[in-house]
């Protein structure tokens, strides 16, 4: 009864503004929390927004509930002791997921990849397959999963295979020596301004890369739009030999010239070496 | 089997198999679909089913320079001859672009997108750099102050307006337009465009696609991009004239 007795009106209505605040408050965080999964639905997969999600609303609770127990006089002092005194057993214990959590918050936010994208990643190569609060997930060119602690990646240096628009293709071919480099030269640049994919701006070049001992390397150099890219590069080397040849330029093997200052002593050599 | 040769935009009653000098096309029935092929010379051939219907007509117009494998929406004009703009002047003349030719089947409620040749050659290029640049349907033009002539089912003649607000003399090489807001009209033997660039200094141009003017004969054509109310038709010239 005493209980009971202690219950003034202006607790109960104290009670029901906190209640009340709680309320509105827990709607505008839900409300606040669709708005930055909206902003990142196409940025972090769906699985770790909702973590992110659930994440806010606990963080959101558990404040509410310290705010409104010191309010109404509770003596946290302990509770706080006990927690700092916790927090540090945890804090060493959840180093490297705190670290890799942080990691997590900054490859969202700065962005140096997206889901999708080819990157290249501390020796890893593949597409982003999700990037999670704690590791990010790269599926191979060779189908592979990996995961990538996001501390690691982070601190890596990546190498954004898709972001830029455009990319170069570089090949190098060798001719023959007694071929012609500038009708060399004249076929190539001709063949490239045919294919659709390879950039009329910046325009392709074509120059001498080194006299090789066996040919006159060639080095052609142009540009495909990111998307066209993988495929622009594998298909046309094979081509432009073939139009290289057809247009009597030739592709030579390697070639060694050995010169014989004394036919005899080589002949007697010849003979020994055959007995 | 019935066969049409085309030789215009325009439109033309269903039948069997069409032919140009470029490209031909058929549709064969069989059950309840339509075998679609078509023949680009030169180029790629192609073949694929679509729904039967009571189709009427085939329209055969002129539309954006939109290439599906790499759908981009600008274009990179490059003149044959740079144009020196003096400041504070104005220039009009005449270019041209490139056009797909779109094959639409009409029956007497809508008309439906069968497919999209490509008649002049497909060149792509970058303007800007390779981070924040564009890709761009490029095509290589010289600019007159008479009307060029067009070639039927390739190119489009395009009016343009140039005018240089800058007070420094300009050297105009190449425009970039954003043909998600062309205006393509046309009659049977032409397709017309206008567009105007006001270049406000040397790295900085706005163009934009206008309406064309003497339209007396000419029909509109049916928009590929849906157009984009909330967005400016209006494409920045940042990185170099």
């Amino acid at each position: 009864m005493k209980f009971f007795d202690s219950i003034t009106t202006e607790k109960v209505v104290e009670i029901l503004i906190v209640l009340v605040l709680f309320f509105v408050l827990l709607v505008i965080i839900k409300l606040l929390s669709k708005r930055i999964r909206f902003i990142l639905r196409d940025k972090v997969s769906f699985q770790t927004l909702s973590v992110l999600n659930r994440f806010i609303i606990w963080i959101f609770i558990i404040l509410y509930i310290f705010v409104i127990l010191s309010y109404f006089g509770i003596n946290l002092t302990g509770l706080l002791a006990l927690g700092g005194f916790a927090s540090i057993i945890i804090g060493f214990a959840t180093q490297k997921v705190v670290g890799n959590s942080i990691a997590g918050l900054f490859l969202i936010f700065e962005r140096p990849i997206k889901l999708g994208q080819s990157v290249r990643i501390a020796d890893v190569s593949g597409f982003v397959e999700e990037i999670r609060f704690l590791s990010t997930i790269i599926r191979s060119f060779e189908g592979e999963f990996i995961r990538i602690p996001n501390e690691q990646v982070f601190t890596s240096i990546i190498i954004n295979l898709t972001e830029n628009v455009a990319r170069r293709v570089d090949y190098i071919i060798g001719i023959h020596y007694s071929n012609d480099f500038s009708k060399a030269r004249e076929i190539i640049l001709n063949f490239l301004n045919y294919q659709k994919f390879v950039l009329s701006a910046p325009a392709p070049e074509v120059f001498v890369e080194k006299f090789s001992s066996s040919s006159v390397d060639i080095h052609i150099r142009f540009w495909a739009p990111t998307e066209k890219w993988y495929e622009t590069k594998n298909n046309l080397l094979p081509i432009i030999r073939t139009e290289l040849e057809n247009n009597g330029i030739n592709i030579p093997y390697p070639q060694m010239e050995i010169k014989i200052h004394n036919l005899k002593d080589f002949n007697k050599f010849s003979n020994e070496q055959d007995s | 089997m019935q066969k049409l040769f085309l030789s215009k935009y325009g439109i033309y009653p269903f039948l069997d198999s069409y032919e140009s000098d470029k490209f031909s096309f058929s549709f064969l029935k069989e059950n309840n679909s339509l075998c679609y092929t078509r023949k680009v010379v030169g180029g790629e051939s192609k073949t694929f089913w679509i729904p039967f219907d009571e189709y009427k007509n085939v329209i055969i117009q002129p539309s954006e320079p939109l290439v599906s494998d790499l759908p981009k929406t600008r274009l990179y004009l490059e003149l044959d001859e740079p144009l020196s703009m003096f400041p504070d002047s104005f220039l009009a003349g005449f270019i041209t672009v490139p056009l797909t030719v779109a094959i639409f089947l009409e029956n007497s409620k809508k008309q439906q997108l069968v497919d999209l040749l490509h008649i002049s050659p497909i060149k792509f290029a970058l303007y800007g750099n390779p981070h924040n640049g564009d890709i761009c349907r490029y095509w290589k033009t010289k600019f007159s102050l008479v009307p060029i002539e067009t070639t039927i089912f390739e190119t489009a003649l395009m009016e343009l307006e140039i005018e240089n607000v800058s007070s420094s003399a300009i050297l105009v090489s190449k425009l970039i337009f954003d043909f998600a807001y062309i205006k393509i009209f046309y009659n049977e033997n032409i397709a017309k465009i206008k567009g105007r660039a006001k270049i406000q200094s040397e790295t900085y141009c706005e163009t934009e696609f206008l309406e064309p003017s003497e339209l007396n004969g000419f029909n509109q054509s049916i928009d590929l991009i849906p157009t984009k109310l909330l967005s400016s038709s209006k494409y920045l010239m940042t990185n170099g004239l």
